[in-house]
């Protein structure tokens, strides 16, 4: 080899430095920071309710009624007004987040844990339990939420109860036959395989690991539905089938204040924008957890 | 090598009834399949995609039923065994599959990974007998013990393999069914995993029943060699009868068919 | 190689950056090589090689917008691919360079029969021909790379098809207009051994019948072996060896290609107690070493090598090499 001729040698390239780099100084959205700001006055509101409240928002005032919001011409005691029973409309957005955040969490924790189960015994065990299963999904699909409400009003009345109830019974369903078919396709994986070589029992396989595997999806899940969740309470409320009075809901603040649109606005529109700031702060906090558990989407 | 016969396989057969375009169609997956693995033994089987030889490697490990055929291991008949029986069993045969990536469980820690075996066959044992167990094996694989917390998509695939290997060897198997064990390893790795598979066997007088399709791999690992075709054999022996007197058209077609850096 | 006549394809200190939110893989770091004309170059590597994210590169189809083509040349006939427009770059995918990929099964769209996936693809360049004219055509280019009854099967899914004939069919695709370059990917892995022979006779003909050159992407010396008239060497991003292909099977000059080519198993020679191994794993190259990246897997290591990447020796304009070792004392 020491007879070969060598024509040239040529020097290694020199280290690029990170200025000359040509990749954008786009950086990725690490922090759902707009996604919080949107979702902050629920969950402030939400667990310190009670301490940030001014007025009492049951106290009735009637001598107070209707008086606008401060940036409309009010005074700042009544920040955004009060409604057409004097009652101070911030206090009961504040006092109405907290019904709501209640409300969500514990409606789609519930629907989330009942469907998970559901979907993974179904992908797990197959045949007539999956049939049995997915029957019971279909039916569930085929009941219409508000016709569950009143349904369920009529039996209990209404309420915190029967709204968390309803969300239950109405988003199961979907967690059901996601996280069926994530259970599918990793029962097609080796390392199932390989744990039944081990000897391992069937539970230990469904719960160490199935169940951790599906998290990720189950997580997502539960964001995206945190939306749907404040916003079919909202529903239910303005129907009279969710929280009653006096306890403040957003919903229930909407339909007190249809009437008063015209001379009043402020009376139902305020409350419905919270509910359309959060709805929308929670689903963008579900996409970028959808996208910060996927490793598979390449970022900057 | 000891003439004890280890596994028995005789006659055994599957077949799965498939739809295609709307007529039923049986595919027979595995056919008359008779093999005899020995103590200490290192049987390859040289099969391509559609040969049957994972359906086989499933119903070795009792993961499938076969239709036909039995398969004996130690003198006794396997095919049905339940509960006690079968843990008893599944300690002495073990598995490393072809993909580490897919194989470890993505939520679960090299710890425990490498215990599960122990861990849910011999519940009474101690932790900190376990964790030397663990220990010992990591070290015995090449890895340091430092890698018991880490997760798999935290290590190379070499790595993840050897976690594999010492996963497969924690209840002291008697034999390791070893399905394309290096096929997805970068191949500068490929020989330090067929290496510590040669030394462990020796070591631990394992018998191996390898399936794989590189015949330059079975050729310097097995000693008995059996090449499947659509769920059949179509020749068996000794390893380098068998390669370099091959009898039948297709795997004289397979040898052919080798890329050579000599031409 | 007549002087004066430039390469087909040159490529010359390609860069190819990750930006990934957990640091910047160097995916390519300065890799150069050349194709002639109707030649046929073997660009081997293992994982962290750079290979794949080379041609890539090259067809300007980079994993955006993460993986950024930070520096470099990729001289086509003389003109450079990296400066070409969009638009321009568009038109010499397929007309100039035809690309094969390794998975067959993902390369075909699984709902249009290959027939109607032949006719866009030539639809591409020929805006003027009837819908019949180019399904004859491309009939013609089934039967070229040997698929039976092409008459028929063009009007066949993918899913008809077995791996090895959805491999062929996607270099129908890529080959339907003539393409001067043929860049395949690992083209082979995914098939059976038997299958895999044909398939690469079947490159070979397809290279000599037009004089088109190939760049062959693959992990397996074998597989170059027998197609490729030179060799390319990657590691941990870099070209580390060139050569003949006789030259760097008989006599490698680098530390990894000779230490490749004795840790490959092999099938002929002696059954071996023992297989030659290379300690270490291939680079997931995110750190930047300042010396050689095979270093600290070499067994002919020396303290040059740590501390600063070997320059590129040139032996003549098909071969040269990165190391140290052959490094003329002169010139250190």
């Amino acid at each position: 080899m020491s007879n070969d001729t060598i024509v040239s040698v040529e020097p290694a390239p020199s280290a690029l430095l990170d200025s000359a780099s040509r990749a954008r100084p786009y950086r990725m959205k690490r922090y759902p920071f707009l996604a919080l700001v949107l979702l902050a006055p629920l969950i402030l509101f939400g667990l310190f309710g009670p301490q940030l409240n001014l007025h009492n928002p049951a106290a009735i005032d009637p001598a107070n009624a209707l008086l606008p919001p401060a940036f409309a011409g009010g005074d700042w005691q009544y920040a955004l007004g009060t409604d057409h029973m004097g009652r101070d409309i911030l206090s009961r957005v504040i006092d109405g987040a907290r019904s709501s955040l209640i409300v969500a969490l514990f409606g789609v924790a519930l629907a989330g844990m009942i469907g998970t189960l559901v979907g993974m015994m179904a992908g797990f065990f197959g045949g007539r339990t999956d049939e049995v299963l997915m029957r019971l999904v279909d039916i569930q699909l085929a009941i219409p939420p508000i016709l569950l409400a009143v349904l369920l009003a009529a039996v209990i009345g209404g309420g915190l109860t029967t709204v968390v109830a309803t969300l239950t019974i109405t988003f199961w369903s979907t967690y059901a036959r996601i996280v069926r078919g994530e259970t599918l396709s990793l029962m097609q994986r080796d390392f199932i395989a390989l744990a039944r070589v081990a000897g391992a029992s069937r539970s230990r396989i469904m719960f160490r690991h199935v169940l951790p595997n599906l998290l990720s999806s189950v997580v997502v899940l539960a964001t995206l539905q945190l939306g749907a969740a404040v916003g079919l309470e909202a529903a239910l409320s303005f129907l009279g089938l969710g929280i009653q009075p006096p306890e403040s809901a957003w919903g229930l603040m909407i339909a007190d204040g249809r009437l008063y649109m015209s001379q009043a606005w402020w009376i139902p529109t305020l409350p419905g924008l919270a509910i359309v700031m959060t709805v929308m702060g929670a689903n963008m906090l579900g996409d970028w957890t959808r996208d910060w558990l996927d490793p598979g989407l390449r970022r900057l | 090598m000891t003439q004890n016969p280890l596994l028995q396989v005789h006659g055994l057969g599957k077949s799965y009834s498939m739809r295609r375009r709307g007529r039923r169609a049986d595919i027979r997956a595995v056919q008359d399949f008779t093999i005899t693995v020995h103590q200490g033994e290192s049987v390859g089987i040289a099969g391509e995609s559609g040969s049957g030889k994972s359906t086989l490697t499933r119903m070795i490990l009792l993961l499938e039923k076969p239709d036909t055929g039995v398969i004996r291991f130690a003198g006794r008949e396997i095919n049905d065994l339940k509960g006690r029986e079968l843990l008893a069993y599944r300690r002495e045969v073990q598995a490393v599959f072809q993909d580490s990536a897919s194989a470890l469980s993505p939520r679960m820690r090299v710890r425990e990974l490498v215990a599960e075996p122990l861990l849910v066959q011999q519940p009474r044992v101690s932790r900190s007998e376990v964790d030397n167990r663990v220990a010992s094996l990591l070290r015995r694989v090449g890895l340091s013990a430092k890698l018991c917390s880490h997760y798999p998509h935290e290590l190379s695939g070499g790595q993840k393999q050897r976690v594999a290997v010492a996963r497969s060897l924690i209840v002291n198997p008697k034999m390791l069914v070893l399905d394309e064990p290096v096929s997805a390893l970068d191949v500068s790795v490929r020989s330090q995993v067929l290496n510590l598979l040669l030394d462990l066997k020796e070591e631990r007088g394992l018998a191996y029943l390898m399936i794989a399709h590189d015949l330059a791999i079975l050729r310097h690992v097995t000693s008995y060699l059996v090449v499947m075709r659509k769920g059949r054999i179509v020749e068996q022996g000794h390893t380098d009868k068998v390669l370099l007197h091959a009898q039948h058209p297709y795997t004289q077609s397979l040898v052919t068919a080798l890329p050579s850096l000599w031409t | 190689m007549s002087a004066g006549t430039i390469p087909l394809l040159d490529v010359r200190g390609l860069r190819v950056y990750v930006h990934t939110k957990d640091g910047t893989v160097r995916a390519v770091d300065g890799a150069s090589f050349k194709i002639e004309r109707g030649e046929a170059l073997g660009l081997v590597g293992e994982s962290g090689s750079g290979k794949s994210m080379t041609c890539q590169a090259i067809m300007q189809i980079e994993p955006r917008p993460a993986a950024v083509i930070e520096e470099g040349e990729v001289l086509l006939d003389g003109e450079d691919l990296l400066k070409k427009s969009a638009r321009d770059m568009q038109r010499v995918r397929g007309n100039r360079i035809g690309m094969i990929l390794q998975d067959p099964l993902s390369s075909l769209n699984p709902v249009m029969t290959i027939g109607d996936q032949l006719i866009e693809a030539l639809r591409l360049s020929d805006k003027t021909s009837k819908r019949s004219q180019l399904r004859q055509q491309a009939i013609v280019a089934l039967e070229r790379v040997g698929i039976a009854k092409a008459d028929q099967r063009v009007h066949a899914y993918p899913f008809e098809f077995s791996g090895g004939m959805r491999q062929r069919v996607a270099a129908a695709i890529a080959i339907a207009r003539y393409p001067d370059l043929l860049i395949a990917d690992e083209p082979t892995s995914a098939l059976d051994v038997t299958t895999q022979h044909r398939f690469l006779e079947l490159l070979k003909d397809l290279k000599r019948e037009r004089g088109m050159s190939l760049l062959l992407v693959t992990h397996d010396l074998g597989v170059v072996a027998g197609t490729c008239d030179r060799v390319a060497v990657m590691y941990g991003g870099r070209v580390v060896e060139i050569g003949k292909l006789e030259q760097i099977l008989r006599q490698p000059r680098h530390p990894y290609t000779r230490a490749l080519l004795k840790a490959v198993p092999q099938f002929h020679g002696r059954r071996l107690e023992r297989l030659f191994q290379i300690s270490g794993e291939p680079p997931n190259n995110r750190e930047d070493l300042p010396g050689c990246h095979f270093a600290p897997r070499c067994s002919e290591v020396d303290q040059r090598c740590d501390a600063e990447y070997p320059p590129t020796v040139h032996y003549d304009d098909a071969s040269c090499t990165a190391c140290w070792r052959l490094v003329p004392e002169d010139e250190t």
